[in-house]
């Protein structure tokens, strides 16, 4: 009995084919309990499914949405300014930076780089250029700024080169000056066109990508911020 | 998108199932929805595990599974209150039902109350979610026979659960 009304359940569920239904069928047309058991069952089923359905439509709540939210394809630093504060550039980075030729300040003004207790500061001549110069070729000159961007926190940013040195870098703009948060070495052969990220190291673009940073800024867009003095 | 975008992306897409299927366990929203979270994190942990080519939803169903009769048992030994009680006492169903619907779902209430754990997670792989006997057995990990008398002994738990309910 019970056998046959398990399989009366499969049935009613839909887990018979066709073949193993026609027996069940047979039965149901002269047995009036197996009749009464399938509406009983057909009912239940819906009534559950009335039941539980309508959370498919529910709002689903934030706390579980962000679990599986996209994460960040591009490698994210912290932000900028923790890098700074020693993380990027740390002691390590900066006896490699004197290694690859950087000058740094000892009270001798020829020094490009300065250290504080808050990381690696741009001082003369990369100072001034980052400070007042525009992008593009700057035959004769020390520094070469190659293009300036907007960091996410709302810094503007400005990727250099010292091309005698055959040195790169990317520095952001602080309270207290310019912040070195990336130095490299180019590549020999850089293209001599000046075209912007091309030839920047790649210890330099990695930080770029760690800024998210906006597009670079036109000429015009550059040329506002310096005479504003970077405000 | 990269192997884990999409993993993440399919797993946000199972979400509302998941929290379906997670109610009628635990029959409250706030256990649901930790269950669901539960189940979200080990999935990501365990994403090496997820063999590609098999289906994700089966997957994370018999995490879900696990996880809730983990908790249920453990719950028991502590001698914490009775599922039973929790579920009668839990604000699980929707109450801007009609009266008629309401009475429905009353009974839908109390007689998934009434089952054991394994029952309760078979109607909800079988009835609720729409898994054939065979993929809720290879869900649970059991031989379809254990499916279809749980099965069968569930239906009879809510037989009770509606004729109570006509006879009053």
């Amino acid at each position: 009995m019970s056998d046959t009304f398990e399989r009366l359940m499969a049935f009613v569920d839909g887990q018979v084919d066709a073949a193993e239904s026609a027996p069940i069928r047979a039965a149901l047309q002269v047995d009036g309990a197996l009749q009464a058991k399938e509406g009983e069952w057909r009912a239940q089923s819906q009534a559950l499914r009335a039941a539980f359905d309508p959370i498919l439509e529910e709002h689903v709540p934030e706390r579980l949405r962000a679990q599986v939210a996209p994460q960040a394809e591009v490698l994210r630093f912290p932000s900028w300014r923790a890098h700074w504060r020693g993380l990027a550039i740390g002691a390590g980075a900066l006896a490699a930076a004197a290694l690859l030729g950087f000058q740094f300040g000892t009270g001798n003004n020829e020094g490009l780089l300065r250290s504080t207790p808050e990381g690696v500061r741009a001082k003369g001549a990369l100072a001034q250029a980052l400070e007042r110069q525009a992008s593009g070729p700057a035959a004769g000159k020390a520094v070469a700024i190659a293009f300036t961007l907007t960091a996410q926190d709302g810094a503007p940013c400005r990727a250099f080169r010292v091309p005698d040195q055959g040195l790169d870098g990317l520095a952001c703009r602080a309270e207290a000056g310019w912040s070195v948060i990336a130095l490299g070495t180019q590549t020999k052969g850089a293209p001599a066109s000046f075209r912007p990220a091309a030839g920047l190291s790649a210890g330099v673009l990695a930080a770029l990508d760690g800024l998210q940073g906006s597009d670079t800024l036109d000429a015009d867009a550059e040329a506002a911020r310096i005479k504003a003095k970077w405000r | 998108m990269t192997q884990t975008a999409q993993f993440r992306a399919a797993l946000a897409a199972l979400i509302p199932r998941m929290r379906r299927f997670a109610r009628a366990l635990t029959g409250n929203v706030a256990d649901a929805d930790d269950l669901v979270q539960d189940t979200l994190e080990r999935a990501l942990t365990r994403q090496a595990q997820w063999r590609e080519g098999t289906r994700l939803d089966s997957w994370v169903f018999r995490i879900a599974q696990n996880l809730w009769i983990d908790r249920t048992r453990s719950r028991r030994v502590r001698g914490e209150v009775s599922d039973e009680e929790a579920l009668l006492a839990a604000p699980g169903f929707d109450g801007r039902a009609a009266a008629e619907a309401r009475d429905q779902l009353d009974k839908v209430r109390k007689a998934m109350a009434a089952m054991s754990e394994e029952q309760r997670v078979v109607v909800g792989l079988v009835l609720i979610e729409g898994y054939s006997y065979r993929e809720a057995a290879d869900i649970i990990g059991a031989p379809e026979g254990t499916v279809t008398s749980r099965l069968f002994r569930a239906r009879a738990v809510l037989d009770q659960a509606f004729a109570e309910e006509i006879a009053r």
